[in-house]
């Protein structure tokens, strides 16, 4: 169970910085990687947590954009964030050059957090939503907590990336909805058919990807009886827990909403309610 | 070391001061309710002794968890949001918040909302018994409550019964916050001068709306929101003219304020001080820049009070 925090909370560490974009990828027409240079992020960044990018410097669009923090080298002082274009803001972020500082709010929220006594980690991912991963993959790899990845996607393109994970030694099971590259199906049908495979006593799930895919996987892991901790995503105003606008459904008896930036974005399946 | 000591020396002779009834903020700039917390939210970041004030999220009787998901929508150079008032209720607030809020140096004005008349009046008993806080903006032109909020805001007769009410129970700076969406705001104003309101905070949001085109489904859960940000400033603008021709208290303008040249358009156009809202959601620490921002300006532009500029606008 993931502890929701309150303010003052002393882990809040963000702050609000520019940095260099150093390196920009383009890994499918609509999937793009880009590091930017902030030795304070890089070193003080956990899994899970995001930052809150200010695309324009214009009033549209107004509002920053999240997004989760997808690699950090310490000692080279710099992190990735793995994004796909969907509107406006992710298009002018595409447009950046290198060179061009990022002006950027973070690391927001409260990420993974990896218990101390686990044999091995299973990932599930499900589109962009493999993002937040790799930097719980690289923290998993230091733990020398062996995981296994399961990462779905339309088609095969979006695998591009499948070998940073398997650098840091884990395990993909991929499914594609076309089957062009592994499984047949859903990631989560891939899983229903796996999961029989583990011990439950001894793993723990984290999973990111659509609201959807994060529901199945919820029922699936319900019945099972296993601990999931899960990344949403949701429309923010502010990303620090000012403005109130990105609250999801809690299961908890006394509060009825829980707020995706300051009490998540990673939160326990079981504290959170998706409607169907 | 010199240097640091010559520009403390200019910025003292600097007075940026304004005073909304028997109440003196430091300088104009202060934060808009629903867009800062309590100020704590903000601390790991700013430093909240350099603003003028603080209006706090509005606080209720009873707690209130706020509207259903999505609570918010980006528009152009603006933002929809219908939050719902969410808080922890007055007795929590005492408990939880106020602590914090009395340990700075920074004025703290508690933003009051309440189903009725009562309500208003029972809250600000509760905090006036716990004391410590230096002023009430009362909550009449919240869009997105069913009742109370705007519904009180849009009739002059409730506006005036509640700021006589209040009026009656502390003697602290007490202020009303004015909806956009009626016909006169400036009848509104006047019922609220003339039952003892020291200052009127023009404008709260205008009510919008906004439908996503694929799906066909409005963008707010409660449909219709309000509208904040850069997109609403002329109307605020004008709004902030309107009342400051018709009442003689100070008024306090909000509407998109982002920089420093939104801030002296409306001192000029005659707002007494100015609150920071949506602007703190994209840039955290954007109130205390305008802090500093003032005081470069009045020091560039030889202005030895920031009252000289304030109405100055040129007809």
């Amino acid at each position: 169970m993931i502890k929701t925090k309150s303010f003052p909370n002393p882990d809040f560490l963000a702050k609000l910085s520019r940095g260099a974009l150093l390196k920009k990828t383009i890994l499918t027409p609509s999937l793009v990687k880009i590091r930017i240079s902030d030795f304070y992020t890089a070193n003080n960044c956990q899994p899970g947590q995001f930052i809150n990018i200010k695309v324009s410097d214009s009033f549209s669009p107004l509002l920053r954009r999240p997004f989760s923090i997808h690699r950090a080298e310490k000692e080279d002082g710099w992190f990735e964030i793995l994004y796909q274009i969907v509107g406006k803001g992710t298009k002018l972020l595409t447009d950046f050059k290198i060179g061009d500082q990022i002006d950027f709010l973070g690391p927001l929220g409260s990420g993974f957090s990896i218990p101390e006594k686990i044999d091995y980690a299973i990932l599930v991912a499900g589109g962009v939503g493999i993002a937040p991963l790799l930097l719980l993959s690289q923290e998993l790899w230091k733990k020398n907590i062996p995981s296994v990845l399961f990462f779905g996607n339309r088609s095969k393109e979006a695998f591009a990336i499948n070998s940073d994970f398997e650098k840091l030694g884990a395990k993909i099971h991929p499914a594609s909805d076309d089957g062009s590259f592994g499984f047949k199906g859903t990631v989560t049908e891939l899983f229903k058919t796996k999961i029989a495979n583990y011990k439950k006593n001894n793993i723990q799930i984290f999973a990111c990807g659509p609201n959807p895919m994060l529901n199945n996987l919820k029922k699936i892991v319900s019945q099972k009886n296993i601990s999931c901790q899960m990344s949403l995503e949701t429309m923010m105003g502010c990303g620090f827990g000012a403005c109130m606008g990105c609250n999801i459904n809690s299961t908890s008896a006394t509060e009825k909403y829980k707020y995706v930036c300051k009490d998540g974005p990673v939160f326990d399946s079981g504290e959170i309610e998706f409607s169907d | 070391m010199a240097q640091y000591l010559i520009q403390e020396k200019l910025n003292s002779v600097i007075d940026l001061s304004v005073k909304i009834g028997n109440l003196k903020f430091a300088n104009p700039i202060l934060t808009a309710s629903g867009t800062f917390g309590s100020g704590e939210e903000f601390s790991p970041i700013i430093d909240l002794n350099r603003l003028g004030g603080i209006i706090t999220k509005a606080v209720t009787l009873e707690p209130r968890i706020g509207n259903p998901a999505p609570r918010i929508a980006e528009t152009a150079c603006g933002m929809l949001n219908s939050i719902g008032l969410a808080n922890v209720g007055v007795k929590q607030f005492n408990q939880g918040k106020l602590p914090f809020i009395n340990s700075l140096k920074t004025k703290v004005i508690v933003n009051v909302a309440g189903k009725t008349i009562d309500e208003f009046s029972l809250v600000i008993k509760k905090i006036e018994e716990a004391g410590g806080v230096d002023g009430y903006e009362l909550n009449v032109s919240c869009p997105n409550v069913k009742e109370g909020g705007m519904a009180f805001g849009t009739n002059s007769k409730i506006t005036a019964k509640i700021t006589a009410t209040v009026r009656k129970i502390t003697n602290k700076c007490l202020i009303v916050k004015l909806t956009p969406n009626v016909t006169s705001i400036e009848e509104i104003a006047n019922a609220a001068e003339s039952e003892g309101a020291d200052g009127l905070s023009v404008i709260n949001t205008l009510v919008g709306m906004a439908v996503d085109i694929n799906t066909k489904k409005p963008k707010l859960a409660t449909i219709k929101g309000g509208l904040s940000g850069p997109a609403i400033k002329p109307v605020a603008i004008a709004k902030v003219f309107d009342v400051v021709n018709s009442v003689k208290i100070p008024v306090i303008g909000i509407g998109g304020i982002m920089n420093i040249d939104d801030v002296l358009e409306f001192l000029i156009t005659g707002a007494t001080a100015i609150q920071t809202g949506t602007a703190n959601f994209v840039n955290p620490q954007i109130s205390e820049k305008l802090v500093t921002d003032l005081e470069n300006y009045c020091q560039k532009n030889s202005i030895q009070a920031i009252t000289e500029i304030i109405g100055s606008v040129n007809i």
